[in-house]
């Protein structure tokens, strides 16, 4: 809700950008009486940019998965912190190994919480005849939606509202260019050929999750050598089918939902590999005899037991529910666009 | 940047049931919502520009263009008087202005609409009272120096949005109670 000031402004939106490490602006929009007032503030000086609404030619708002991609994150972090919490309770791992991973849970659930109240991400630009600005204050729908609402009242107390009949002749004449985007409008503008692919690959790569999720719940009980080599050629399997489906999957009639949870996939890859990277180089260090013996620090590695190593059962823990979540919500996105790609095409109307 | 009318996300050519909705819509293809409003300016071509180009001076008794001599007057520059032609006619806010005008206003700050930036005195002040407790001897020399800062600034614009002095009088609190700390501290150590 806009706020009335004495001052010849009512201030519409008020948000905050990351734009370096030290420090942080803050960018509010406020209505003046013939334009809009985007002031960006660096702590110790603040400078303008002003939006006259006779020059307004659009405003375009969509939503932008980094709201979700987090949420996802924060999830997983979350789920894995309370089932490691909750062994580490039961079989009464060392009390600071619980605080830990208590408050990681805790942070998790309260930072879920406030990204489940503020909503879904935006991203709002502003189309003038020679420029076009992001409007970085909107950068929620739950916000930016009725703020634009305001805006458009605004300019059309100026402009006067876009008829019909405009729109549809501009529709059909095509689009005028917007500013800023005279030269990649020409490029991005058209409309990408589009081509059906087999869906074999992303198949390939739901199933070895699920493979390995079944690998990683295994391994909670079981140790040695072997268990450590499949797990090894999963994961390098994993890996060259998701960059293969990754590229495969560009400019395709792939649903988006299959897209995502494939970039889900890689990035859960990304993590493991990290995690393994990491898990390596604390075994190397706690098994110095090994040093320069890549068969005996392996050998070393497979030994340890997941039931009295709280890292290692975070580890397989996360491994287990990341698997097993991104598996078979692939394969099940897949049946059904199999499914809808093999339905008869609606019948014509007869002419 | 896309236009208007594709969609930020995939580039693919918005229909016309996707723009100026209430509600934010989603692609046909991509299923990002969106909400796209065009507004009547976008109807204006490159036309409407030349249509306002400076006619040349056809009779000698004609009103010229100051900075264009050649060129006829069309209007006369609220501020100095001076005739101008359509192309040396700025206007802004309502007001008429010539170029010369207008970066005398931005020299001067006597122009609200033309000011690009501003410098935050009062959160300098704050800092200056504030920060230098990190490093506690040195407020010493900042606390006098912020109770100097902030009368010498106390009269100057803040920002062009509505903003109150508080910042000026925590910063004047906090360096005063800063002095009284030094002061007891000096007088302990002195008896």
């Amino acid at each position: 809700m806009a706020r009335k000031t004495h001052n010849g402004y009512t201030r519409l939106a008020k948000g905050r950008r990351a734009s370096g490490l030290v420090v942080a602006t803050r960018q509010s929009l406020w209505l003046g009486e013939d334009h809009l007032l985007v002031v960006n503030n660096h702590g110790y000086t603040e400078d303008y940019k002003r939006f006259y609404f006779a020059q307004v030619q659009g405003v375009v708002l969509h939503q932008t998965p980094g709201g979700t991609l987090r949420m996802g994150l924060l999830l997983f972090v979350l789920l894995g912190s309370t089932l490691t919490l909750l062994p580490g309770l039961i079989f009464g791992w060392p009390a600071t190994m619980n605080w830990v991973t208590g408050s990681l849970t805790g942070i998790c659930a309260a930072l879920l919480l406030i990204g489940q109240v503020k909503g879904p991400t935006c991203s709002c630009t502003i189309h003038t005849a020679v420029q076009s600005h992001r409007l970085h204050a909107l950068h929620r729908l739950r916000h930016a939606v009725p703020a634009l609402q305001q805006l458009r009242e605004c300019i059309e107390l100026v402009q006067g509202p876009l008829d019909p009949a405009q729109l549809t002749q501009i529709m059909m004449d095509g689009t005028p260019p917007l500013a800023g985007s005279r030269t990649r409008t020409a490029e991005r503008g058209r409309k990408p050929q589009l081509r059906a692919i087999k869906t074999t690959t992303h198949a390939a790569v739901f199933v070895l999750l699920l493979g390995d999720c079944i690998h990683s719940a295994i391994r909670i009980t079981q140790s040695g050598i072997a268990l450590l080599a499949i797990g090894m050629l999963t994961g390098t399997a994993l890996t060259v089918l998701t960059v293969l489906a990754l590229v495969r999957q560009q400019n395709s009639t792939l649903p988006l939902s299959v897209r995502r949870t494939t970039w889900f996939a890689a990035g859960h890859l990304g993590i493991c590999q990290a995690i393994g990277m990491v898990y390596a180089i604390i075994c190397a260090i706690s098994h110095p005899e090994t040093s320069g013996d890549s068969w005996n620090r392996m050998k070393a590695m497979a030994a340890i037991q997941a039931l009295e190593s709280p890292g290692l059962m975070a580890i397989l823990i996360y491994a287990i529910i990341a698997s097993l979540v991104i598996g078979a919500t692939g394969l099940r996105l897949l049946e059904r666009h199999r499914i809808a790609a093999s339905a008869p095409p609606p019948l014509q109307p007869p002419l | 940047m896309a236009s208007a009318a594709t969609c930020p996300s995939c580039s693919v050519t918005l229909d016309e049931v996707n723009v100026n909705t209430v509600q934010p819509v989603p692609c046909p293809v991509c299923a990002t919502r969106i909400l796209a409003q065009w507004f009547p300016a976008i109807m204006r071509s490159d036309n409407d520009a030349t249509a306002s180009r400076p006619s040349a001076v056809s009779d000698a008794v004609e009103a010229s263009c100051f900075y264009h001599p050649a060129k006829q007057a069309a209007i006369v520059c609220e501020n100095c008087g001076r005739f101008l032609c359509s192309l040396c006619d700025i206007e802004l806010a309502g007001d008429h202005l010539c170029s010369h005008c207008i970066e005398a206003g931005k020299r001067k700050a006597t122009l609200g609409h033309v000011e690009k930036s501003r410098t935050l005195w009062d959160e300098i002040a704050l800092a200056l009272s504030i920060l230098p407790l990190l490093a506690w001897p040195v407020t010493v020399i900042t606390a006098p120096a912020t109770l100097f800062f902030v009368f010498r600034h106390w009269n100057r614009p803040l920002s062009i949005i509505p903003r109150t002095k508080i910042r000026y009088v925590l910063a004047v609190i906090f360096a005063s109670l800063q002095i009284v700390g030094w002061t007891v501290f000096g007088y302990h150590l002195l008896t």
